[in-house]
């Protein structure tokens, strides 16, 4: 059972042959070691000017991450084989510190770790070949940085993320403004005051001839009742006729409203719906911006007039919500074509 | 029975939803929610599409392979898969009913195994050294197998390990001789090696296998099922990304690599000493997640890894503090601090390097800390913008979806919990919360078991204070860009475009 037990940390480490390649420098030719112990090296390359036998000194190299280390030992040809081809040394006279800074080597190389040059100047200078594995030391993580270059980076990189910061309480400004304090309504329309004629008896409706412009008193539609009584509607202004109420040819009774008429003289203002609280924020003469569907731009305009008076039926209880709402009438810097009358608009007070 | 719990909670809340829940405004909310769910619910699909392919069609042939290998060569009188097993195993503070049990069951499966199998127990107490002598002396194990002791200072996981496998480089392994690095309170199952084992000779350019895991955890109900989950979990993505034969982490838990991988000497290094040099924190030690340095170095070599499902390791987690939340959040912050150290250099490695899957999965992962804040966020956003009902809504689409997701997991278990639906949410919101932390403080590291910590030094308040400062940017940029989404705040014309009528 005790043989079975082994306590790895307290036997002695053996040398193995090692496969990992070092440099070997002889008579200035630079080979490559395919296999190597702390006994001597074997090279899979022709060599000529060394016969088995001979002793002569060599240069080893043994390469680490960002460093080399060159150490020259004497050795001895053991064989050279030509049909390989191939040749062996073996090492003779190690000094002790040789021995010592050489075993080191190997096992830094068995074990994986990659030595510090102080690491082999520390050993070089020992008496044992046994090392201690010395802990790497948890130092300052910005002791690396105490480069010029790391810390501008870094500075550039607070700075880009300060510019973001700065760009996103904007943002965040802008948007609570947007959302809370700026008054906005989707419940407008492009508008113009309308004249109505209404039929002064029951009666067929008949248009007259048809204008594109009716100037005042053109006739515009006739009514006649079933006693071939007849009344000429007259057009009130320069108007245009906006629709039929009542089609020609359909019957329309007393009084009702037959057709609609707009001025065309008059430009075509923008009529809004606004709750009155928000309406109360707003002022006459107050810049604001119209949004038509379809258009690129905003039209500019100003509020001409804020009529707070609900109508008649919601005060009678009749129209519910309508009466906590006001209508607000904005004239546009821009008139807007006749075609446009009717449109629904975006309304934003600024 | 939990399950049963949640299907009816689920019921009621749909059955008495309140009219507004169905509104075209809600419409709305759920295609924003939708979008991201269908994202990210698209790309798990892909992922369990993917582990039952590598489960049920892809494994169980390379399976029938690694089998008909190993009775061949035990009708040829060799038995072993591998010339010499080395079992590295590394303890510290491990509770002795646990250390009994690991390393009962490591003997009992190398004397199982019948090849010649050496256990390296790195150990750091005197105690433990006896305890587990004590535990192979009553076992009586052949003389195939032997017990080699590693006996370091209290310097973390890493040193430990390195020196193991030193150790076992000493012993001079052959190249396909296999190195089984196991945690202390990993369980070998009964078979595990010689289940494993053909699968380094069935293929000749294996570097590295890792396999199932479940946990025996020593917890309350919510601790153990979430751990479960987890795995759970793990064992789907795990299969999806065995298909491209890379992985995400070579488990320190139990993984097996070929000798001449697990003795290189670059190999030991990176266990011993692996590092992330950051433009904000200086150079990072890195304390822990020594697997996702073995990981990495096998990923950069573009070495193939392999996953075994069908062999599960039972790995006995204790709790590192009291409380769930404390718990979890202290494994969170370990393992998502792991895996966010060492995914960006691997990012770094390209599609090229490392297969477009595996860079893509690993592109997903630091995508994936952001996305889960997105719904709760935006259900907030609506419940100030428009209706407090989204809250509702929210609440139904997340039952909703995690009983899916969780269903979903039956592919991978036998049998599911409730209690997984709310703790895949947990994991996916507070776990996300805990990655953007750790994203952002990457220099923070902790051992619990050992109580070892790395953090700033030096100039480390300030750099507090600039983890700080990023943080709640990266968070504030997330909440505002969904305010904007929501409409709980809103954009000027000239800064969105002309409004739509």
């Amino acid at each position: 059972m005790q043989g079975q037990i082994a306590h790895e940390t307290e036997i002695h480490r053996q040398h193995i042959r090692l496969r990992i390649p070092i440099g070997v420098e002889i008579d200035g030719t630079r080979f490559v070691t395919d296999d190597w112990s702390l006994g001597g090296f074997g090279v899979a390359a022709e060599i000529t000017s060394r016969q088995p036998g001979e002793r002569f000194p060599v240069r080893l190299f043994f390469p680490f991450e960002d460093f080399e280390i060159v150490l020259p030992v004497d050795c001895q040809m053991v064989y050279v084989e030509g049909k390989l081809p191939r040749f062996g040394c073996k090492f003779i006279g190690l000094s002790k510190g040789q021995l010592d800074l050489f075993r080191y080597l190997v096992d830094a190389y068995l074990s994986g770790e990659i030595v510090s040059a102080g690491d082999v100047l520390a050993i070089a200078a020992r008496e044992n070949g046994a090392e201690l594995r010395v802990r790497a030391p948890i130092g300052d993580p910005f002791a690396e940085e105490e480069g010029l270059g790391r810390r501008l980076r870094r500075i550039l990189g607070y700075g880009l993320l300060l510019m973001a910061a700065v760009v996103l309480a904007g943002l965040v400004a802008v948007g609570v403004r947007e959302k809370f304090f700026v008054v906005k309504t989707e419940d407008a329309v492009v508008w113009v005051p309308v004249a109505e004629l209404r039929a002064p008896f029951g009666g067929k409706v008949e248009a007259m001839p048809r204008k594109d412009i009716y100037a005042p008193g053109d006739a515009v539609v006739r009514v006649r009742d079933p006693q071939d009584r007849t009344a000429v509607l007259e057009s009130p202004c320069e108007c245009v006729l906006l629709d039929w109420l009542v089609p020609p040819g359909q019957y329309a009774r007393t009084g009702e409203a037959v057709a609609a008429l707009a001025a065309a003289d008059r430009p075509l203002l923008v009529r809004a719906r606004l709750p009155v609280a928000q309406a109360a924020r707003l002022e006459i003469g107050q810049r604001a911006e119209i949004y038509l569907p379809g258009r690129s731009g905003p039209v500019l305009a100003q509020i001409e007039r804020i009529d707070f008076k609900p109508g008649l039926a919601a005060l009678e209880g009749a129209g519910g919500e309508g009466g906590r709402y006001a209508r607000v009438v904005l004239r546009p810097d821009r008139p807007f074509d006749f075609e446009d009358l009717g449109t629904l608009v975006r309304v934003r007070f600024i | 029975m939990y399950l049963l719990l949640y299907l009816l909670a689920l019921a009621a809340l749909l059955v008495n939803a309140p009219p507004g829940v169905w509104d075209p405004a809600a419409r709305e909310f759920v295609v924003i929610i939708g979008v991201v769910g269908l994202w990210r619910y698209g790309w798990g699909f892909v992922h369990l599409v993917r582990s039952v392919i590598y489960r049920r069609r892809v494994f169980p042939r390379w399976r029938r392979a690694a089998t008909r290998l190993a009775e061949e060569a035990a009708l040829a009188g060799d038995p072993a898969m591998a010339d010499r097993v080395f079992l590295v195993i590394t303890s510290y503070r491990i509770r002795a009913e646990t250390t009994a049990a690991v390393y009962r069951a490591a003997i009992e499966e190398a004397v199982r195994y019948g090849g010649p199998v050496t256990i390296v127990a790195s150990i750091v107490e005197l105690a433990d050294q006896r305890f587990i002598k004590a535990i192979f002396a009553r076992l009586q194990p052949p003389e195939q197998v032997r017990l080699v002791f590693v006996r370091l200072g209290p310097g973390g996981k890493r040193d430990a390990l390195a020196a193991a496998l030193r150790a076992v480089a000493r012993m001079r392994p052959r190249p396909d001789d296999a190195v089984v690095v196991m945690d202390g309170d990993s369980l070998l199952a009964p078979h595990a090696l010689s289940r494993c084992l053909p699968f380094l000779r069935l293929m000749p350019d294996l570097a590295g296998l890792t396999t199932d895991e479940d946990a025996i955890t020593d917890g309350g109900l919510l601790m153990r099922h979430w751990h479960r989950l987890r795995f759970a979990q793990r064992h789907v993505l795990m299969s999806s990304l065995g298909l491209s034969r890379r992985l995400l982490v070579m488990t320190g838990r139990m993984s097996i690599y070929r000798a001449s991988v697990a003795t290189h000497p670059g190999f030991i290094e990176i266990v011993r000493n692996d590092s992330l040099d950051h433009w904000r924190l200086g150079r990072i030690t890195f304390l822990t997640g020594e697997d996702k340095s073995t990981w990495f170095w096998l990923l950069e070599r573009g070495l193939p890894m392999l996953y075994v499902p069908d062999v599960r390791i039972w790995t006995i987690e204790e709790p590192p503090a009291p409380g769930f939340l404390r718990a979890s959040t202290q494994l969170m912050l370990r393992w998502f601090g792991n895996m966010l150290r060492s995914s960006g250099r691997a990012i770094e490695l390209g599609p090229r390097r490392i297969g477009l899957f595996t860079w893509w999965c690993l592109i997903d992962q630091r995508l994936s800390m952001w996305t889960p804040l997105i719904g709760p966020t935006a259900a907030i956003g609506f419940a100030l913008a428009v209706s407090p009902l989204f809250l509702y809504t929210y609440a139904l689409w997340v039952m909703t979806t995690r009983l899916v997701l969780g269903l979903a997991l039956l592919t991978a278990r036998e049998r599911i919990s409730g209690l997984y639906p709310p703790l895949l949410y947990y994991t996916q919101v507070y776990g996300a919360l805990v990655k953007t932390y750790v994203l952002f403080r990457l220099d923070r590291q902790r051992w619990t078991r050992q109580d070892i910590a790395r953090r700033s030094v030096g100039a480390g308040r300030w750099h507090e204070i600039g983890s700080t400062f990023v943080h709640t940017l990266a968070l504030a940029t997330l909440v505002v860009a969904i305010a904007f989404l929501t409409g709980a705040l809103e954009l000027p014309p000239s800064l969105s475009g002309p409004p739509i009528s």
